[in-house]
C-alpha cells in the first residue's frame, strides 16, 4: 500500500484521489494541510483519522463533508464528484446527507438547546410546531429533554456536545462527521457517545471522525494516520 | 412555508440581539425623527397657506411706488367696484407692527368686511377703537378681553436725534380663532377707519381686495391696469405661486441640510452596523456548515432589516407625533415659520402623511442594508470553516 493511499474492503461510497489542500497558496504563510491524499471510505463504515494537532484531520473531514473545496483532487461521494459542485449544490448536500459535529460544538449563543438542534430545519417546509418536535425528540434520546430550553451558555461540555450531536442528525444524514468528538468531554459522557456511535453504526449511517482518543480508535472500523497532512493507513511508515 | 420560518428566525434575532437590534434603532429614530418631523410640519404649514389663498381674494391691487408696493388712495376701491364682473372691492390697511417686543401684523378692514370665518372664543367683532387680537398672539402676551393694547406706529418728533414714537392705545373687545393657527397668532384686527387714523394716511390704504366673478379674473386684472399703468396687481395664482416657491425654498434649504445629515449618517451607520459583527460572522458560518444557502442567509437578513427598518421608522413616526402634538414641535418649527422662536407661540400646523413614512421606511432599509448586506454577503459567500473561525 502507497504512502497516503488507503483503500479500504467495503464499498467504495467515499473515494478521494490525490487531495491537497493548501492555505494561502503562493503567499509567505502557505500552509499545506494535506498532501496527496487518497482513500475510500465504505458505506456504513466507522471510519477514523488519527494524529496529532495540525496534522490535518480537521481539513480533511472538512473536505469529505463538503465544508471546503481541495486546492487538488477530487473527492467521489456515491460516484458524484462533490468538488466538482456549486455552492447551492454543496450547501443542498450536506443539508441532506451530512450531519456535523465540531470539535468546539459552535452551538448559537442566543439560541435554545431546541433552537440549536433545529437550525438546520429552519430553511425546510416545516412548521415551527413541526421542528420543535424533531428537535424535541432528538433531544430526548440524548436525554437532553429536560435541557430543551436552556442556553448553551446554560449547558455542560457534555450537554453541549449532545444538543451538537443532536443537530447533526435531525436531518437525518447517511454521512456523519465528527471532529474530536471525546476532546472536550468527561470519561462517562465518552461511553455515552460511543454507545451513540454504536447505534448510528447499527442503523447504517457512515461515521466520520477525527480524534486523539484511543478508546475511540478502537471501536472504528479503519483508523488512518495523518502526520503532517499525509495519510498512513495504521503501523504505515511515516 | 420556509420564507415564513426565515421571517420568524429574523425578528427572533432582533430580540435575540438586543443591544445590537437598540443601537440600530437609535441610530435611525435619531436620523428620522427631524425628518418625519420637518415633513409633516411643512405640509401643515403649506396646506395653511393653501386654504389662506384658497379663501382670500381673487386679486390685491397697490400703487407702484419706488418699484415696490404702495399706498392705494381707498377710493380706488369704489371705482374697481363698478367694472363688469366685479363682486366686490374693498379698501384694507395690512402692516406689521410690534407689540411689547413681539413682530405681528396689524389688518385693517371695513367693519361689514370682517372675514365671516372667524371665530371669536371670547368677545365680539371690534368696534371703534377697539381691536380684536389673535388667539396665539393672546396666550402669548397675556390678553384679555377690556385689556388695553398700545400699537407703536408713528415718529412724531425727534428731540436730540431720538425719535418719539406715538402710542395709540386700543381697549381689546375679542380674541379669535381660525383654521389657520398661524393666522390667528400674530394677528391684530381693527376697523378700517382706526387702522388709517394709526398710520396717520388718511384716504390711503395698502391695498384694495377685489373678488371676482368666476372667469373673469384676467378681464378684471386688464380692466384695473388699464384705469392707471402704476396699479400692481396680484392675482391669487400669483399668491399661491409665491407661497409654494417660498415653501420648497425653505423645503430645500433643509432637504440639503438633511442629504448632508444622511450622508454623515451611513458611515456611521456602517459602523454600529457592524457592532457584534465577528459573533455574526461565526453564526452564518454555522448556518451555511448546516446546509443553509447563501440566498437563504441573506434572505433572512434582509427581512431583519426590513423589520428594523419598519420598527425604526415607526418608532420615530410616534416620536414626532408626540414631539409635535404633545409639545408643539419644539426647535423644529422655526426651520420653515419665520421669526418664532424655538418654542412656537401658537399650535403648529402639521400634517402627517403616508408619502413621508414611507420615504422613512425607505431610508432606514438603505442605511441598515448598506451596513448589513455586505458584510453578511462575504460571510456567506467564504467556505463555513472560514466564517467560523
Amino acid at each position: 500500500m502507497m504512502r497516503g493511499d488507503a483503500r479500504s474492503g467495503h464499498d467504495a461510497f467515499i473515494h478521494c484521489e490525490g487531495i491537497w489542500k493548501i492555505f494561502s497558496p503562493g503567499k509567505l504563510h502557505e500552509v499545506c494541510a494535506l498532501v496527496d491524499v487518497t482513500l475510500t471510505v465504505g458505506k456504513g463504515s466507522f471510519t477514523l483519522f488519527h494524529g496529532p494537532s495540525g496534522s490535518g484531520k480537521t481539513t480533511l473531514i472538512g473536505l469529505l463533508g463538503t465544508m471546503d473545496r481541495p486546492s487538488r483532487g477530487r473527492i467521489h461521494i456515491e460516484g458524484r464528484d462533490t468538488t466538482a459542485f456549486s455552492d447551492v449544490a454543496r450547501c443542498r448536500f450536506r443539508r441532506r446527507r451530512v450531519g456535523f459535529v465540531f470539535q468546539a460544538f459552535h452551538l448559537i449563543e442566543k439560541f435554545s438547546a431546541w433552537e440549536n438542534v433545529a437550525v438546520p430545519l429552519v430553511p425546510l417546509d416545516l412548521t415551527h410546531r413541526e421542528r420543535r418536535r424533531k428537535a424535541l425528540e432528538l433531544l430526548d434520546r440524548l436525554g437532553l429533554s429536560d435541557r430543551a430550553d436552556h442556553l448553551p451558555g446554560e449547558l455542560s461540555g457534555g450537554e453541549q456536545q449532545r444538543v451538537a450531536m443532536a443537530r447533526a442528525l435531525i436531518n437525518n444524514p447517511d454521512i456523519l462527521i465528527l471532529d474530536e468528538p471525546t476532546s472536550n468531554i468527561d470519561a462517562e459522557t465518552v461511553a455515552s457517545v460511543m454507545e451513540l456511535l454504536g447505534e448510528l453504526k447499527a442503523e447504517g449511517k457512515t461515521i466520520i471522525a477525527s480524534s486523539h482518543d484511543r478508546d475511540l480508535v478502537q471501536s472504528a472500523d479503519r483508523v488512518f494516520e495523518l502526520r503532517r497532512g499525509s495519510l498512513f493507513p495504521p503501523g504505515g511508515a511515516p | 412555508m420556509r420564507h415564513l420560518n426565515l421571517f420568524y428566525t429574523a425578528a427572533d434575532n432582533i430580540l435575540r440581539h438586543k443591544l445590537r437590534s437598540l443601537v440600530v434603532l437609535l441610530c435611525l429614530v435619531a436620523i428620522l425623527f427631524p425628518f418625519l418631523s420637518a415633513l409633516a410640519v411643512l405640509e401643515g404649514i403649506r396646506q395653511q397657506s393653501r386654504i389662506s389663498v384658497e379663501e382670500g381674494a381673487d386679486l390685491y391691487v397697490t400703487m407702484d411706488m419706488y418699484g415696490r408696493n404702495g399706498m392705494i388712495p381707498a377710493g380706488i376701491a369704489g371705482e374697481i367696484e363698478k367694472i363688469d364682473g366685479v363682486e366686490e372691492a374693498f379698501p384694507r390697511v395690512i402692516s406689521r407692527i410690534t407689540i411689547e417686543g413681539k413682530l405681528a401684523v396689524l389688518l385693517g378692514l371695513p367693519m361689514d368686511e370682517m372675514p365671516s370665518s372667524l371665530k371669536f372664543i371670547q368677545g365680539n367683532r371690534p368696534q371703534p377703537d377697539e381691536v380684536v387680537v389673535g388667539r396665539g398672539l393672546a396666550k402669548n402676551l397675556g390678553l384679555k378681553i377690556g385689556d388695553n393694547l398700545s400699537i407703536g406706529v408713528r415718529i412724531y418728533a425727534v428731540i436730540d436725534h431720538v425719535p418719539y414714537l406715538q402710542k395709540k392705545v386700543y381697549r381689546i373687545s375679542g380674541i379669535f380663532d381660525s383654521a389657520s393657527s398661524i393666522w390667528t397668532s400674530d394677528l391684530v384686527l381693527v376697523n378700517l377707519e382706526d387702522a388709517i387714523a394709526t398710520y396717520e394716511m388718511e384716504d390711503f390704504v395698502t391695498d384694495i381686495v377685489v373678488y371676482v366673478k368666476p372667469g373673469r379674473t384676467g378681464f378684471v386684472a386688464e380692466e384695473i391696469r388699464r384705469m392707471n399703468a402704476y396699479f400692481r396687481i396680484q392675482t391669487k395664482e400669483m399668491a399661491g405661486r409665491y407661497v409654494t416657491e417660498g415653501f420648497n425654498a425653505r423645503g430645500g434649504v433643509f432637504t440639503i441640510l438633511y442629504t448632508v445629515a444622511f450622508a454623515l449618517s451611513v458611515p456611521a451607520i456602517l459602523v454600529l452596523s457592524g457592532f457584534g459583527l465577528s459573533a455574526r460572522t461565526r453564526e452564518i458560518g454555522i448556518f451555511k456548515a448546516l446546509g443553509w444557502q447563501s440566498r437563504e442567509v441573506l434572505e433572512m437578513v434582509f427581512f431583519e432589516n426590513i423589520l428594523l427598518a419598519l420598527i425604526g421608522a415607526l418608532s420615530a413616526f410616534l416620536l414626532s407625533f408626540i414631539w409635535i402634538k404633545m409639545f408643539n414641535a419644539p426647535f423644529i418649527a422655526r426651520v420653515f415659520i419665520a421669526e418664532i422662536g424655538s418654542f412656537a407661540p401658537f399650535d403648529v400646523p402639521v400634517r402627517f402623511l403616508p408619502l413621508p413614512f414611507l420615504l422613512a421606511f425607505v431610508l432606514a432599509l438603505v442605511l441598515t442594508l448598506a451596513g448589513s448586506i455586505y458584510p453578511t454577503w462575504k460571510a456567506a459567500t467564504v467556505p463555513p470553516v472560514e466564517a467560523m473561525r
